[in-house]
Order: C-alpha cells, then structure tokens, then sequence
C-alpha cells in the first residue's frame, strides 16, 4: 500500500516536472515574426496634403 | 556583397544573449527575430529572460540600438536600449503576430515550393530578410538534403497565410548558403531588368 502511493506520488510530481518543462519550451519558444511598418512620426510630418 | 555584409540565418540570431557593452552584463537573449513586411528592414527583436525559468519579456530592442552583432552575442550599448516603449513595440502589438518559420510559399504562377525553416538575414546598416530557407520544394533544382535557400526581391508580397514570390525565382534557388548573397543579387538584377 505504502510503495503504491510512494509510485503515485513520484508519478504525478515527474507530470507536472514534464508538463512545466514543456510549457516552458513553448513560451520561450522563438521565431521569424513578420510585421506591418505604421508610418513614424518624422515620416508623418512630410505626408501632409498638397493643394 | 562587400565584406562588412553578413549573411546569417535567423536561427542563429534566436537565442543569442544580450549583453551591454558598458557594464558587459547579459541582460537577455532574443526571442523573435521581427521585421517589416513592406521593404524586409529587420526592425529589432523580442526579447527572453535569461535562464531556463526565464520567460518572455514585454520590452524590446529595436535593431537602431544593437550595437554590434557577434558570433556568440548581440550587443546594445546599455540596458536603456531595452524598451517598453517606441514604435517597434507599437508595430509588434498592432501586428497579428505572424510566425513566418513553418509557413508556405508560393510563386505569383501558383506553384507551392515548400515551407519556411528558416529566414536569411542579410546584417548591414540597415539589415534585410534577404531570403527563405525552405523543405518540401517539388520542382526546385539543388541538393539532395531537401533543403534550398530561395532569394527574395526587394519588396515583398505577403497574401493571406502563404508567403509570396515571382515565378522567376525558381532559377536562382541554391543549397548553398555561402554562395545566396550573389544568387539574392543575380534575382534582383533580373528582376530590374524584366520589369
């Protein structure tokens, strides 16, 4: 009985041991991230409408 | 390409320490690789505590203040270049975020030559995404491993979840990564003169 609840707990703790180290992998996960460019601020001043 | 040009893959620019030059402490490590869909300009990078425990942070560092970028590390010339602030985080949160690595690309003909493993950075003043490393291309011509570098034109097409390139550039795909600067150079001067 006793051994049996030892292996449940020694099961569950390397879960959430795993889990956490899975989770974290993906959060810290990196990339190639592709983004549309607003118009500066510097670059706004020079676009203003032409009469 | 004159010798102060670097082409590297953007892989190897994921996971780099950050370190100031003034104190030579290491602040972070960089996350994702960001740049602008309408001209390719690499704009900076998100950022990673360091450590295994360490996950991503909210501040920035925008390429205008990365001091020098080196084998082992990328270097800002103090902690004040990390930012929560300015129009690169602007851009990152107004954006969708797209993780180009895994996506498609297309040819304006329609034909499917693979998905993205990589992106090539072409480091000078002002750094470009200068080409894609791609697996899975059917009709491209080199190598045995599956894996070709297909070069990129000075703008760039984005069309819904796939990444789109002219037709043309099927004749200047190489598996050498060595040799890409003067194959990006050889498609854009084709480009020129075609159009």
């Amino acid at each position: 009985m006793e051994v049996a609840v030892i292996v449940a707990v020694v099961v569950v703790l390397a879960v959430l041991v795993l889990g956490t180290v899975l989770i974290q992998r993906r959060r810290r996960a990196g990339g190639v991230i592709s983004v549309e460019t607003r118009p500066r601020a510097r670059e706004r001043r020079g676009t203003g409408r032409r009469t | 390409m004159s010798p102060r040009q670097l082409l590297l893959r953007a892989s190897d620019l994921i996971g780099r320490p950050l370190v100031t030059i003034d104190e030579g402490e290491d602040v972070a490590e960089v996350k994702d690789v960001v740049y602008g869909t309408a001209d390719a300009a690499v704009l900076g990078f998100t950022l990673n505590r360091r450590g295994f425990l360490g996950g991503p942070m909210r501040e920035v560092v925008a390429w205008s203040d990365v001091a020098a970028v080196g084998r082992h590390a990328v270097m800002i010339a103090d902690a004040g270049a990390i930012t929560a602030d300015g129009d690169l985080l602007q851009d990152v949160r107004a954006s969708r975020r797209r993780n180009v690595l895994g996506s498609d690309v297309i040819t304006d003909a329609g034909q499917r030559l693979g998905k993205v493993t990589d992106v090539v950075v072409l480091v000078d003043e002002r750094p470009e995404v200068v080409g894609y490393e791609i697996t899975g291309g059917e009709g491209l011509k080199p190598g045995g491993s599956g894996r070709v570098f297909v070069p990129l034109p000075d703008t760039l097409a984005v069309s819904g979840e796939a990444l789109m390139v002219p037709a043309a550039v099927s004749d200047f795909v190489t598996d050498d990564l060595a040799g890409f600067g003067a194959a990006v150079q050889r498609f854009r001067q084709h480009l020129r003169t075609t159009s």
